[in-house]
């Protein structure tokens, strides 16, 4: 006896999921393990279930679809569904990956379905590819801890910090640490609002308070949650350039 | 602003003839034996200037009160209001500026005010007010009249521009294909509510298309329209949407631009509700208060959400054809608490004719 695929249907409506149960009603070898109708609870999910299939809407509330793939990692075994998405759709187009176009046929669902099979368990490069490409400065940073996953708005960092081989993300008078190279995130941030003014220190320009004097011709600056950040020569004439 | 302080020629002119008004009083206050003549011009000639300049402020008391849903009564009584107070403050301006006289020049007395002239000074300047106010009203009639002629030709230019865009911008493709998607599962396991559905996007769309090229719709049609919208709505996202209408029929026989509160609808639906996992209530309420109608929308929002992108636009947008059609007489405001999302509108009250 063969073990039954297991799927999870991530979408915001119930009507969009019943049609999915329904279209998947067929195919017994399919077994539904969850649903969710949020990014956040999709990118838990398929932390938990490890599902073979997941079938992502790529407009959810909470997180957007690619963003649940960029937390999650997940880069198998993924059918997207959408209404419409001008933006994301042409980067789907672009890196050759296939999505559903609601409302769509049996006989489409069909065939989306029987390519994914052929590719179970398979590392998809188009996915990293897609995923890495994501247009546009980020909003928002995801941040996985354990069983917990937290959404910061770019709007309410203070400031970020690299220690080590991860980094310590300030905000809201909290601190989030996250697996990743400072330089990283940099590229991904709008340069306008973050600056590097340190090797190991990035700080966003809307949480500036002040700029103050440090020793004989340093400087150091004072951010909105109080704290001090030092600031290099080379983060001195970068923060000008932009201010 | 008052159109005379932005002309300084006119003004000049305007406070000119307050000058010679002074001079009419100085003569008449030494011809009635209460002052001499410099007495007398030393206090009314600075008075008509004073007064000129606050006679002004009837430009304000009028383009407070609309003339749509004026009632004599209220009209006669504010004007009657406005103009007691400016004599009784001119009177009272008059003793003090005497007394100011007394004092700078000891042993002189400007102008002897007995009982029986001040109570002329005070119906001098009362009467004198009521003529401004009145003045005034008329040069805002005719302000009015310009400007809704100059109103409606740049809005027939605006709606035929627009109409295209409006449409296309209604037919948001992302609310169409998830309402056919949904359509689409409910005739697997429940036609008849896919029946409905389809109805109510029909009609939506319908009477979205019959609004092209009209200028003004009741808002109480505006609501019909919006409530198919809403019915689609609540068929997509369950029990978690559910819509409160405060409207009074006053409310609703007013005139709008079309396709003012759908919109705020859609916003309040889409960024507000459709994040919320537990859902909430769109609230909307209008009524009518002294000519002008107030229309609000609120929403639950999630309070860690950044702002939608977008909304601020489209709610910038709104504002400016507002402006446009009520030629700057309409107000938008919106502001982001907490976990909440209003939206006020006030607009004057315009009433179908018929």
């Amino acid at each position: 006896m063969t073990t039954k695929l297991r799927a999870l249907l991530a979408d915001d409506e119930e009507l969009a999921r019943q049609l999915l149960r329904e279209y998947l009603r067929p195919h017994a070898d399919i077994e539904i393990v969850g649903e969710c109708d949020n990014g956040l609870d999709a990118a838990r999910d398929i932390a938990a279930l490890a599902p073979d299939l997941l079938f992502l809407d790529i407009n959810m509330p909470r997180l957007s679809g690619l963003e649940v793939l960029e937390l999650s990692g997940r880069r198998h075994g993924v059918i997207f569904t959408t209404a419409y998405d001008e933006y994301a759709l042409k980067a789907f187009d672009l890196h050759a990956v296939d999505y559903l176009l609601k409302p769509f046929s049996r006989a489409r669902f069909d065939q989306a379905l029987s390519k994914a099979r052929t590719l179970l368990g398979r590392a998809d490069a188009a996915l990293d590819a897609l995923v890495a490409d994501q247009a546009g400065w980020l909003e928002r940073v995801l941040i996985r801890d354990r069983e917990n996953i937290h959404v910061v708005a770019a709007a309410q960092i203070d400031y970020i910090e690299a220690q080590d081989d991860y980094i310590a993300i300030h905000a809201a008078g909290r601190t989030y640490l996250k697996t990743q190279r400072l330089a990283e995130i940099e590229t991904r941030l709008d340069p306008g609002r973050f600056v590097r003014v340190h090797r190991s220190y990035l700080i966003n320009l809307e949480r500036l308070q002040s700029i103050e004097r440090h020793g004989k011709d340093g400087h150091v600056a004072r951010l909105a949650d109080g704290a001090r950040v030092p600031i290099s020569r080379a983060g001195y004439e970068r923060i000008r350039a932009v201010m | 602003m008052h159109p005379l302080l932005s002309d300084s020629r006119a003004l000049f002119a305007y406070m000119l003839a307050w000058l010679a008004a002074g001079l009419a009083a100085a003569w008449s206050l030494c011809f009635a034996g209460l002052a001499d003549w410099p007495g007398a011009l030393l206090f009314a000639l600075p008075q008509s200037l004073v007064f000129g300049f606050a006679a002004l402020s009837g430009y304000y008391v009028c383009r407070a009160m609309p003339h749509a849903g004026r009632r004599l009564s209220g009209v006669a009584m504010r004007f009657g209001v406005a103009a007691l107070l400016a004599g009784g403050g001119s009177l009272a301006i008059g003793l003090v500026w005497n007394d100011i006289g007394q004092f700078l020049l000891p042993g002189t007395v400007l102008v002897h005010l007995d009982s029986t002239a001040r109570l002329q000074w005070f119906a001098l300047c009362a009467l004198l007010y009521l003529l401004s106010l009145l003045a005034h009203d008329v040069h805002y009639a005719f302000e009015r009249e310009r400007e809704a002629s100059a109103c409606a030709a740049e809005m027939r230019a605006l709606a035929r521009e627009a109409e295209l865009q409006m449409l296309r911008a209604q037919v948001d493709p992302h609310f169409l294909f998830n309402s056919l998607n949904s359509i689409c599962a409910l005739i697997g396991s429940d036609a008849e509510a896919a029946r409905e559905m389809t109805i109510d996007l029909a009609e939506f769309f319908r009477r979205t298309l019959a609004l092209a090229g009209c200028e003004r719709i009741a808002l109480g049609d505006e609501l019909v329209l919006c409530e198919h919208y809403l019915a689609i709505e609540r068929r997509r996202f369950g029990a978690r949407l559910t819509v409160a209408i405060d409207v009074d029929d006053a409310a609703r026989a007013c005139l709008l631009p079309p396709l003012c509160l759908q919109p705020l609808l859609e916003n309040a639906v889409k960024h507000g509700i459709r994040p919320l996992a537990a859902g909430g209530t769109v609230h909307v309420a209008a009524l009518v208060r002294d000519g002008w109608l107030h229309l609000r929308v609120d929403n639950p929002l999630d309070a860690a959400a950044p702002p939608a992108p977008g909304t601020a636009l489209g709610l910038a947008n709104l504002r400016e054809r507002l402006s446009r059609c009520y030629a700057g007489r309409a107000r938008l405001l919106w502001r982001r608490e907490d976990a909440a999302f209003t939206v006020e509108m006030t607009v004057p009250q315009h009433k179908d004719p018929a």
